[in-house]
């Protein structure tokens, strides 16, 4: 009590005080005791009755004496300042059955936790306050007369605009399909699949009739050697499963690779990771509301977007379902897997690091490229301080903030080991897309780019 | 786990000079000191059968039926080398029943069992290999999970089981070369069971070496 009192009180007065309660409780139970003691052994019985009165009569006045000077004394002590009126909760200290409803106490350590939120609150926003934020092209404070002016006009975009983008930047990419859905009225969900890369393996090309009906011929980039191949069509009973896969390394040479599957139990299934082609499972843009990215067998991420705003995502492994019960897209079960978990956060982050309010669809393919690095997400080692050995940069690939080839440019800084804990370092920088460990400090990474700039002229 | 993960099945040779469980306990703390938590156990099992009606002189062909306890629901029955079926757990019975075309060879059943182990997104089954009540040695199997293609997380997973495991850490497993598609094919059950098919034939043969399977 003496925190929050000041010269109110006079805390000597109040020892005082302390130890008269003390004395007048000592003096109260030696008169109980002396009455359970009774009369004492004297001669006579009036002797004793004399002597036993007398006793008690010292007692009593004992007992006055003290209760007079705590009076004396609790006038002495004075009453706490009311600078800090508790009025109704202040009546609550006063609940003498402490540990069975501890009102008060809980009470004071809300109001303190309170208060340090508070505290924390502002300094939390004077940070943030210092980078922009902002994601829409709204201009808050003193222009505020003018916002009606103003139109939000990215925020209202047409649909069919929007499908545009999507499939416009699905195109960019051959190894990772984007489907899209709308599940929620306008506000569209996308579903990303990433085809794994590696070096496919060829097989002997057989029926080109049945390749060219798929018009899944698909190059891109600079493709300095172009080489097809299909498998065998193999039927077996009549049936055959087709799967195309197209992989894309080091972006120097294109092979499409088509596997070939036997099957024993006579079902057609055709599966082509392309969004231009349609697809015999029923995968075909115009038909299906919410959108996915699948970055084909590496991992599938659904992306939730509010007109061309990526708003959140979620990324799971490829084996993972991404619908729930009812057929519909599962926009928020988080994976059972804890690389994957990092992955979803590690996109989180980026959607958040890639901000243009007046171009969102920009926002949209850089979003897109950063995502598509994870195709090597098992693949490549990353880097860690303890072993960084800086090459010149092999292949002709450039490094600055427009190149988009991460096998290049990794393969020339490959290092070491791979995160203790049996998880991989998915971190990826934001600009080129080199994968590192998490625990990595940004100031090094400075540094490193830094180095890697000045040794290449390009 | 999902079916499709990427499995690598091992074999551990017995440390010199002690018994099969005693390794299998020492790998059971090393796993441990990693930080693997312990999840129950594990049991895979595998009898043999010949098919009989085959032309004189040409040895018989083997059907091979397996179970997993991570399918408890399924049977795989395969040819050495050859196709693969799926199937329920009825299909024990039916072979009861096809027992004029497949004879059961008693005494070659095979088992493994131990316990598994659960480390991040890894998950570890160390198993003592048994035939006819006598333990022949000792297999691991590493699964990572979150990921289906071979090629793309061998690296890691022979990085893993080096860490636990030592100098005894297993090539890429045929298996996943010998597909047409290479490495990049996804993984399934059958390549976990093939892996187990060649490990207990392995271990068949080597400490009978005189015995035949005819």
């Amino acid at each position: 009590m003496a925190d929050g009192v000041n010269v109110g009180v006079n805390l000597d007065a109040f020892s005082h005080a302390i130890s008269g309660i003390q004395a007048l409780r000592s003096s109260v139970s030696r008169v109980f005791e002396s009455l359970k003691d009774g009369m004492k052994n004297r001669e006579t019985l009036e002797g004793r009755e004399k002597q036993f009165i007398a006793e008690f009569q010292d007692n009593l006045q004992a007992v006055n004496r003290d209760l007079n000077e705590l009076e004396r004394l609790s006038g002495l002590v004075g009453r706490p300042s009311e600078s800090h009126p508790l009025h109704n909760s202040g009546l609550l200290s006063l609940d003498p059955v402490q540990d069975k409803t501890p009102l008060y106490s809980q009470l004071l350590q809300a109001y303190k936790w309170s208060n340090k939120l508070q505290y924390h609150a502002g300094l939390a926003s004077s940070l943030l306050n210092q980078q922009s934020l902002k994601r829409s092209a709204n201009q808050m404070g003193a222009s505020a007369k003018r916002r009606p002016k103003v139109q939000p006009s990215t925020l209202v975009l047409p649909p069919q605009y929007v499908d545009d983008v999507i499939s416009r930047i699905g195109r960019m990419f051959p190894d990772m399909t984007i489907e899209l859905f709308r599940p929620n009225g306008t506000s569209a969900v996308l579903l990303v699949i990433i085809h794994c890369t590696g070096t496919g393996v060829f097989t002997q090309s057989h029926s080109l009739r049945c390749f060219h009906s798929l018009r899944c011929v698909h190059s891109q980039v600079c493709s300095h050697s172009h080489t097809v191949t299909q498998s065998q069509v193999c039927s077996f009973s009549g049936v055959f499963i087709l799967r195309c896969v197209h992989t894309a390394i080091q972006s120097h040479s294109l092979r499409c690779v088509h596997s070939q599957v036997c099957s024993f139990s006579g079902v057609f299934i055709l599966r082509c990771v392309h969004s231009q082609v349609c697809s015999f499972s029923g995968v075909c843009l115009s038909h299906l509301s919410p959108s996915q990215v699948t970055l084909g067998k590496v991992l599938k991420a659904i992306v939730v977007m509010r007109s061309l705003f990526i708003d959140r995502t979620v990324v799971r492994g490829f084996n993972e379902n991404v619908y729930n019960e009812d057929g519909k897209l599962d926009i928020w079960t988080k994976s059972q897997y804890q690389v994957f978990q990092k992955v979803t956060d590690h996109a989180t982050t980026a959607l958040l690091h890639y901000q243009l309010p007046q171009m969102p669809d920009v926002v949209v393919r850089s979003f897109m490229t950063w995502l598509r690095s994870y195709i090597k997400l098992f693949q490549l080692s990353c880097l860690s301080l303890t072993c960084l050995s800086l090459h010149r940069p092999g292949c002709g690939a450039t490094l600055n903030s427009s190149s988009r080839h991460v096998s290049a440019a990794v393969v020339s800084f490959r290092t070491v080991f791979l995160q203790r804990g049996g998880t991989l370092g998915p971190w990826r920088l934001f600009t080129t897309l080199v994968a590192c460990k998490e625990t990595l400090p940004v100031f090094c990474f400075v540094l490193f780019l830094f180095c890697v700039k000045s040794l290449n002229k390009v | 786990c999902n079916v499709s993960c990427v499995c690598c099945v091992c074999h551990v040779p017995v440390t010199e000079g002690k018994s099969v469980q005693q390794t299998v306990d020492i790998v059971h703390k090393k796993l441990e000191q990693l930080g693997a938590v312990k999840q129950g156990s594990f049991c895979v099992d595998c009898e043999t059968y010949h098919a009989t009606g085959n032309v004189s002189g040409q040895p018989s062909k083997l059907l091979y039926v397996m179970h997993n306890s991570e399918t408890p629901l399924s049977c795989m029955a395969l040819f050495e080398g050859g196709p693969c079926l799926i199937a329920d757990a009825n299909f024990d019975v039916l072979m009861v029943k096809l027992k004029s075309h497949f004879q059961n060879a008693k005494g070659h059943k095979v088992e493994c069992r131990g316990s598994r182990y659960r480390y991040c997104d890894f998950l570890i089954k160390v198993g003592t290999v048994t035939m006819s009540s006598s333990a022949r040695g000792i297999s691991v199997e590493v699964e990572y999970c979150p990921c289906v293609v071979p090629g793309d997380c061998w690296n890691l997973i022979k990085e893993f089981m080096q860490s636990f495991l030592g100098s005894s850490v297993p090539e890429l497993p045929s298996v996943f070369a010998a597909k047409p598609e290479g490495l990049f094919a996804p993984a399934d059950c059958v390549d976990t069971m093939t892996q187990y098919l060649e490990l207990f034939n392995k271990l068949r043969k080597l400490q009978a070496p005189g015995s035949n399977v005819r």
